[in-house]
């Protein structure tokens, strides 16, 4: 049964949508499955821009071999919240969806996809160092982390590591908790006990968050609660916002409400509504 | 034979996660049934913090291997189904009784009885 494919280009005219043959979805399967690099960056495509902003591909039947919706861009194939993305520097799958657009996009606007897929995916290091769309405050540590989600969005660690991982930048594979390490974990799920608990393990309180670390003296981190239930933690990046890790889920850097995060005392934390403290930890420090 | 559960929610401790009794596995499969007929484009984003769905794992015949359910939608890799008036999620936040705490419980019932 078909496979529809949109072709999103348009601000006030709907979208070119075509249907794909069996033979044709299961040869954009084949071709998905030669994409093998991992990604946890999205095409900037789905930001909305004016212009050419990938392919969305829809199976509208069960299928065997395709993913059941995903979105094409800028060489990235962006398969959801759950899975980490795939690039394929070459964008031979937007290439080939492009190709079984003829009859169905009006010359013109062939020509202006084609001309924005013959320009090379964007590198890693590019993506990484794209401006994010806010301003962020200045990074004071040295140390700081440098905003990396391709280290912990993989099968052998996403799972396995959480937000107190995460924001003291130490894969465990131990599901970190706060003072385990340290015979000191904590024993209520409120702000005083596991700040209490980290300092176990090392962190030490910060609630002026702004003050210079030099090299070799750690990062800032932040501790936010939600009552009686469970913790979270935030890191400031080498480029001054911050990011997190929610528990097995990837690793981001937008808080609930999908905006870059300036603040974790002030951006959408969802149901973790205490905010605790601000904290430094080090490469000395000790997690399990 | 298992269905394994896992209520995707919290982001430090480790997510709660249990085994479905026979008598529940009957049920769900029951309650699949009546589903495969509706499928979905949508596929609702959960929030990075909070409540996230259920992560069904199951080694029965006749049922999917991997399934999410969240916010009235029941993910597999075949696709995406409606689950009308959240039936099978508003059941399986039921289920979770005597495999969460309290408060979690509680805080499921609220979500459940808001949605």
């Amino acid at each position: 049964m078909p496979t529809i494919v949109t072709l999103d280009v348009f601000s006030g005219r709907p979208n070119p949508t075509w249907v794909l043959s069996d033979g044709d979805a299961q040869h954009l399967s084949e071709r998905l499955g030669a994409v093998q690099q991992l990604t946890t960056q999205k095409p900037s495509g789905v930001l909305g821009a004016l212009g050419y902003r990938g392919f969305v591909v829809t199976p509208t039947e069960d299928s065997q071999h395709l993913h059941p919706k995903f979105h094409v861009h800028e060489g990235i194939i962006d398969l959801g919240m759950r899975e980490p993305n795939l690039i394929s520097h070459e964008r031979e799958v937007e290439s080939w969806l492009l190709s079984t657009a003829r009859g169905a996009v009006d010359p013109e606007v062939l020509s202006h996809v084609e001309a924005d897929i013959k320009k090379p995916a964007p590198s890693h290091a590019e993506l990484l160092a794209r401006p994010p769309h806010v301003a962020c405050p200045h990074c004071a540590a040295q140390d700081a982390p440098v905003y990396n989600p391709a280290k912990w969005n993989i099968p052998s660690v996403q799972p396995h590591n959480n937000c107190y991982n995460y924001a003291n930048d130490h894969i465990t594979n131990t599901f970190a908790q706060p003072g385990r390490a340290h015979g000191k974990m904590y024993t209520a799920l409120a702000c005083p006990n596991v700040d209490a608990a980290a300092q176990a393990d090392g962190l030490v309180n910060s609630p002026n968050f702004s003050k210079p670390l030099a090299a070799g003296h750690g990062w800032y981190v932040a501790l936010v609660v939600w009552p009686g239930h469970d913790y979270h933690w935030y890191r400031q990046d080498k480029v001054g916002c911050w990011s997190h890790k929610p528990g097995s889920t990837a690793a981001r850097n937008v808080d609930n409400s999908n905006k870059p995060i300036t603040d974790p005392k002030t951006c959408n934390r969802g149901p973790y509504i205490n905010f605790c403290t601000y904290m430094i930890t080090t490469r000395h420090v000790v997690i399990k | 034979m298992a269905v394994e559960v896992i209520l995707d929610i919290y982001s430090g401790r480790e997510n709660p996660k249990w085994r479905l009794a026979p008598p529940e596995i009957h049920e769900l499969q029951q309650k699949l049934n009546g589903i495969w007929k509706k499928k979905t484009d949508h596929l609702p984003d959960p929030p990075g913090l909070g409540y996230r769905g259920f992560h069904l794992s199951a080694t029965e015949e006749n049922m999917p291997k991997h399934m999410t359910v969240f916010e009235g939608v029941v993910q597999t890799e075949s696709g995406n189904f409606q689950d009308p008036d959240r039936g099978i999620e508003k059941w399986l936040m039921q289920k979770s009784k005597g495999h969460v705490d309290k408060a979690t419980y509680d805080y499921l019932v609220s979500l459940a009885e808001a949605k």
